[in-house]
């Protein structure tokens, strides 16, 4: 089963990263919003605003990305807006500041087997958004960019966010999801393991480590009250404590054993959430 | 399953630009007029080949002859008499060999000689009494002309004839033209009344006038529906192994698509089958042809709902291999296995021709793979009762709908798959499987 009871919720305005390991189910999770998958079972619920058919609402950059090589890059982008509903008329305007905002002003004649492969995912994002979508699905969009491309890709995110977009990112990249994202879901191995606002699974989620550098014998830190595990790396050990009101104890300890060199409270990224959740959920297996 | 008829005609119109406007469909589109161009300007030039070797040869091709009866080789030399060489001289001069001491092996064994220094261009023998139960070997020296040899034996059996007609006393030229054949003219009388002070309207008849005309639109039949369901498949997984059918599909139903397709490619088809049809019209009109001679005037639509119909299942069953298969060349395995029942009914066409109202014709031709073929050919062969047509048209419609529905399902979970190919059982699966929409709230 590619997922299995999969829920949660988003609001507009917001990007929301959708994270795991490969193979979790996160491309099968995005198709299935686009719908171009179906589920066996189970509801998308999306608030209306105008009376459009869905698919006409969601702008969608998929991970393997393909285009038609001998149709010129205008042609492509009007053939697209129009199967989205974009009215005839419009469309060249459209077209031509869509080109500018990514950066390919002026290449509408241009074919797009013709354009090197950075444009061609410049006119892949273009085809994403041109209709002005309530909702932005992108399936690994900081694939295969350039650091440029990369925060020319994070504005126009964020720029479609505070338009009022709904923008579903998945990415394997965590900095960009703790940078751009509001809330996040983790899928592993086609479930939810955890979803929310970024900042309370981070304060949830995130494990409260104090990391000392000493000299001497510090075998007493496995037994002193207030630590629940230690791990040393030479001379840096990671205790991971129960909460802060042990700390002067631990140290106290700590100093009358060996010589402290320094004392600092660990800083818990994305990344260190989501290995130790996904190591967590195969630790159950 | 919801459709726009505005995604369909979008879809349909890439295809038909994206076809048509290319020097590939250019080709196909005046290939049929190349080719009678073709066999129009070789028909001179296979001409001026046969009697190349005539045309360019100065001196007679000298025949030596061995034969215990030396009267043969005269009525032999005779049966030449009309054919000469340009310069005026005979083509062929046969010479009986002279040596009446030396014994067969003997005489045989110097002509042979004689070709192979090339004294003599070829050496006859004449083994027995050749009007009798002898016969004649013809020794010739490599590269010997086969348009000699041919013209070397048609002589022998004429001069042949005319001894033994001669032996019985019989006159060969008497006989000849009391054995001539007779003229033979077959009429098939329309089913339209004549008007007054008309005769009644008629069409001509024989194998040649019906068959070639079968046979012409039974071709067309079968590339029109086949090099165009090719085409869509062809369409189908390019789009899958270039993966844009995923951005497609983010903005069409897989059905809008599937259907936007066989419209598109059905309009290709047509505009080929026009122009073709133009392009016979225009032909048979500059040899001043009346095309009603020979296919009845309602055959055109009648073929035209079976070109349809025909394409659309066609057109469905490719669709869904194109979905399912991982790249061209593993397409080309199924596609053998589907061209085969529509090939196999054309191997049959004299049946089609010769018997169209035979129960068991009538009876296959409901059969969805064999109907384009049967009908394209029984409907130039016979008249076909409307209620006939119909039902068949019918049952094809009802298989083409149920081909693209079960297409579509197939399409929908195939298209993005990769890897191993499914089982029949799961494409079974795929075709009844329902999905659940996304539900829009206010």
């Amino acid at each position: 089963m590619a997922l299995d009871h999969v829920t949660f919720s988003l609001n507009g305005g917001e990007i929301f990263g959708l994270l795991g390991p490969n193979g979790a189910g996160k491309t099968t999770l995005m198709r299935i919003l686009v719908g171009i998958l179906g589920p066996d079972e189970g509801q998308i619920r999306i608030a209306s605003g105008e009376r459009k058919r869905l698919k006409e609402r969601i702008g969608y950059l998929p991970e393997e990305r393909g285009l038609y090589p001998k149709m010129k890059v205008g042609e492509f982008l009007q053939y697209c807006a129009r199967m989205k509903g974009v009215p005839k008329p419009s469309l060249p305007e459209m077209i031509r500041r869509g080109l500018e905002r990514v950066g390919l002003a002026g290449q509408e004649e241009k074919k797009i087997g013709e354009l090197s492969k950075g444009n061609q995912q410049r006119v892949q994002l273009l085809i994403t958004l041109i209709h002005q979508p309530d909702i932005l699905i992108l399936d690994e969009p900081f694939a295969g960019l350039d650091p440029i491309g990369a925060d020319k890709m994070r504005d126009i995110l964020t720029e479609e966010a505070q338009r009022g977009a709904t923008v579903i990112i998945s990415t394997h990249r965590m900095e960009d999801a703790e940078r751009l994202c509001r809330s996040i879901a983790l899928i592993h191995r086609g479930k939810l393991i955890r979803w929310g606002v970024l900042d309370e699974i981070k304060k949830s989620e995130g494990r409260n480590q104090l990391i000392v550098e000493y000299s001497g014998d510090a075998e007493m830190a496995g037994t002193a009250p207030g630590i629940l595990s230690v791990k040393k790396d030479g001379s840096i050990l990671y205790l991971e404590i129960e909460d802060d009101s042990f700390i002067p104890g631990i140290l106290r300890d700590l100093s009358a054993k060996t010589d402290l060199y320094g004392v600092r409270k660990a800083e818990q990224t994305l990344h260190d959430i989501f290995v130790h959740l996904v190591e967590n959920e195969e630790n159950k297996r | 399953m919801t459709f726009r008829f505005r995604n369909i005609a979008l879809v349909a119109g890439r295809e038909i630009r994206t076809i048509v406007v290319t020097k590939g469909f250019l080709l196909m589109l005046f290939l049929p007029l190349l080719m009678l161009v073709l066999a129009l300007s070789l028909m001179p030039l296979a001409e001026k080949v046969m009697t190349r070797s005539v045309k360019e040869r100065t001196t007679p091709v000298r025949v030596l002859v061995y034969t215990p009866d030396p009267g043969i080789v005269e009525a032999w030399n005779a049966s030449f008499s009309g054919q000469k060489l340009p310069n005026g001289k005979r083509v062929f001069e046969l010479t009986p060999m002279q040596d009446e001491n030396a014994g067969e092996q003997e005489s045989v064994a110097k002509g042979m000689e004689n070709v192979r220094t090339r004294q003599w261009d070829a050496f006859a023998v004449i083994h027995g009494d050749i009007a009798q139960d002898g016969n004649c070997e013809l020794h010739t020296p490599r590269g010997f002309d086969m348009a000699f040899s041919f013209d070397l034996r048609r002589g022998l059996q004429d001069a042949v004839r005319q001894e033994r007609l001669k032996k019985e006393g019989l006159d060969p030229s008497r006989i000849g033209y009391l054995t001539r054949g007779i003229e033979w003219n077959e009429f098939e009388v329309t089913e339209a009344p004549a008007a007054e002070g008309t005769d009644t309207p008629k069409r001509k008849k024989d194998f040649n006038t019906l068959f070639a005309p079968a046979m012409v639109c039974l071709m067309m039949m079968f590339f029109l529906t086949l090099t165009t369901s090719q085409r869509l498949l062809r369409g189908v997984v390019e789009e899958k192994t270039s993966r844009v059918v995923e951005i497609l599909l983010s903005s069409l139903s897989p059905t809008e698509l599937l259907a936007g397709k066989v419209l598109g490619f059905y309009v290709v088809g047509l505009i080929q089958f026009a122009c073709w049809v133009g392009i016979g019209a225009i032909a048979l009109q500059s040899k001043h042809i009346d095309l009603s001679g020979f296919i009845p005037p309602m055959y055109f639509l009648q073929f035209l709902i079976f070109l349809t119909t025909g394409y659309l299942f066609f057109a469905s069953v490719f669709a869904a291999i194109g979905a399912i298969v991982g790249d061209e060349t593993e397409s080309h395995q199924l596609q053998g296995i589907i061209t085969l029942p529509i090939i196999i009914p054309m191997m049959f066409n004299f049946v089609f021709i010769t018997q169209p109202n035979w129960w068991v014709v009538r009876l296959v031709s409901y059969i969805p793979f064999i109907t384009p073929a049967a009908m394209s050919m029984r409907l130039i062969a016979a008249p076909i009762p409307w209620w006939e047509i119909l039902s068949i048209a019918l049952t094809t419609v009802v298989f083409a709908v149920l081909g693209i529905l079960a297409a579509a399902r197939i399409f929908r979970v195939g298209i993005l798959m990769t890897g191993k190919r499914p089982a029949l059982k799961e494409l079974w699966k795929w075709c009844f499987h329902r999905d659940v929409e996304a539900v829009m709230e206010n």
